[in-house]
């Protein structure tokens, strides 16, 4: 199986949620600040899987590259900022670092058009049929929010898929409540008419 | 229709799955912030060099010695009226990591913080090509901690050891001590002698700044009589006409020295003296400013030091009074960032850096 092949198998599986305590301690966020190399790495292995699951749904159609380079840029957003980040402040880090990876993904999408869709491939004849699904339902959520505006893709993969509390997401995006409220709302109803579509119940 | 998502439709989004980071990601990224603190690092040095050179030599206050004063920075000194206006320092980019200080060459140091951490870089310059640091708990380097170039520290002993990129040796290497204290322990006060009785003893002497004068009691105090100190250096001789003997701590030394009385060809008992410094005594003091005080438009830096320490902030050389051992300056609040670095430096005790947080 080629490196390629392995590559969209390791994309198209569902990422795990790490075991470890949510947050990392404060003395590694001290130190990764201070750019300790092992501190730095810690702080990067801890928040990757969201990070990456926040961005790549974000850019949703976007090439792996892509991804991956606003990832990287949004550690290292975190990194250069990391000192004004305070523990005992109202935001977790999770939080404050998924809001410097919604921004970075914000202006990815802002400034450059889509690239053209990858095809998925799904290995295995025996998997045949649940790997079309899948990408049938992943098409039609990425098509939903192709449709959204970047600030409205962001609340919604917030809210959706890291949890994240309507007043974190205004303070994340810089709106008011009731605008992530409705934001939220046209971005539910767009998905909902296009899952519609693929539902085979 | 409800605003929440149905089951079935919370399912079909779970099922969409995310992009996995690949699994050198986290290097990557740690490897790509390296060269941007590197690149962001040549151009501070290069700024900071130029400052640096920027000395005047200043007129001091009668009765002190010349002491001298960036340009660049704003500082004042008390007392030399009037004073100059601050001069703007040139725009300098920020560094990516600010250190609170950068460790010399094959300096070995002790910073004093009341937190007890301090973020430190180390000098470059003689490595052109860009420098590795190892940083560890034992000299051996068997435990080694890390590899960054600025490096947070909390209290404790560290060794270090820098390599020039491609060298395979070593050039550089030290040790970092950093301690929790605030330099706010009063330091102690000088005794004008100490009694000491020639009766054959040992006395243990612990001493804070300079080696006090002693006041040595032959056994009849009533008589001359004639003092001999091996200090083990030298053999010295005092005389007396009371039987009590002056001899100042400048004659004396620090290790063990013995002395006997001699009075018509009779000897007293040999007495044993162990001079030794306290190592747990403070030497500085600093009472202005606080850690947490606001840095305002200008910071009052105000404090005193045991005999024949210097104090510098960054180049400048603040001046302390000969007789008090008290310093004071007025400084300008950009050289409390990220914290207001003091630099003490002694002889025999080596380099001291005592810090300061203070709020904008």
């Amino acid at each position: 199986m080629g490196e390629d092949m392995l590559s969209v198998l390791r994309a198209t599986r569902p990422v795990p949620e790490p075991d470890e305590p949510d947050e990392l301690a404060e003395l590694v966020i001290t130190r990764a600040a201070a750019g300790d190399k092992a501190a730095s790495r810690a702080l990067v292995e801890r928040y990757q899987v969201r990070v990456f699951a926040l961005v790549s749904r974000m850019l949703a159609g976007r090439g792996r590259a892509a991804i991956e380079d606003v990832a990287q840029d949004a550690f290292l957003d975190v990194f250069r900022r990391l000192r004004e980040f305070r523990s005992e402040g109202p935001a977790r880090l999770s939080t404050w670092i998924l809001t410097i990876a919604a921004r970075r993904a914000i202006d990815e999408l802002r400034r450059r058009r889509p690239e053209p869709r990858a095809e998925v491939e799904v290995a295995g004849a025996a998997h045949a049929d649940t790997g079309a699904r899948r990408r049938e339902v992943a098409g039609a959520i990425e098509a939903a929010l192709a449709e959204l505006s970047p600030e409205l893709r962001a609340a919604f993969v917030l809210r959706e898929f890291h949890e994240l509390e309507y007043a974190e997401i205004a303070e994340a995006l810089a709106i008011d409540l009731g605008t992530v409220k409705s934001r939220l709302s046209r971005a539910r109803a767009a998905l909902r008419e296009r899952l519609a579509e693929v539902h085979d119940d | 229709m409800t605003d929440q998502l149905s089951p079935r439709e919370r399912q079909l989004l779970d099922d969409w799955a995310a992009l996995a980071p690949p699994a050198d990601f986290a290097e990557r990224v740690v490897g790509a912030r390296a060269a941007v603190q590197r690149r962001r690092w040549i151009a501070a040095i290069a700024v900071a060099t130029a400052a640096a050179a920027a000395i005047a030599v200043v007129a001091s206050r009668p009765g002190e010695p010349p002491h001298v004063e960036t340009t660049s920075p704003g500082v004042r000194l008390p007392h030399v009226p009037p004073a100059p206006a601050p001069v703007a320092p040139a725009p300098v980019p920020a560094p990516f990591l600010p250190p609170d200080i950068i460790v010399g060459f094959r300096e070995s140091i002790t910073i004093h913080d009341p937190a007890g951490t301090a973020t430190v870089a180390f000098d470059s310059s003689h490595c052109p090509s860009g420098q590795n640091v190892e940083l560890s708990r034992d000299a051996a380097f068997r435990s080694l901690v890390s590899t960054s170039p600025t490096i947070a520290l909390i209290a404790g002993s560290w060794y270090y050891r820098v390599t020039c990129a491609g060298e395979p040796a070593a050039f550089n290497r030290g040790r970092i001590v950093v301690l929790r204290d605030d330099g706010r322990r009063r330091l102690p006060e000088s005794l004008a002698s100490i009694p000491i009785d020639a009766d054959g003893r040992t006395y243990h002497i612990d001493y804070q700044g300079p080696i006090p004068s002693l006041d040595i009691r032959a056994p009849d105090s009533s008589i001359h009589s004639i003092l001999h100190l091996e200090t083990g250096k030298h053999d010295q001789t005092f005389m007396s006409a009371t039987g009590t003997f002056r001899i100042p701590g400048s004659a004396l030394a620090e290790g063990t020295s013995t002395f006997w009385t001699e009075h018509g060809g009779e000897r007293s008992k040999i007495t044993t003296l162990v001079i030794e410094f306290d190592q747990n005594a403070p030497q500085v003091y600093i009472d202005a400013p606080r850690d947490g005080d606001r840095a305002g438009d200008e910071i009052e830096l105000r404090g005193a030091v045991l005999a024949d320490w210097t104090v510098r902030v960054g180049a400048i050389v603040i001046p302390v009074a000969p007789k008090t051992g008290r310093f004071s300056a007025t400084l300008a609040p950009d050289l409390a960032k990220p914290k207001l670095v003091v630099r003490f430096e002694h002889r025999e005790h080596g380099i001291h850096y005592y810090t300061r947080r203070l709020k904008d």
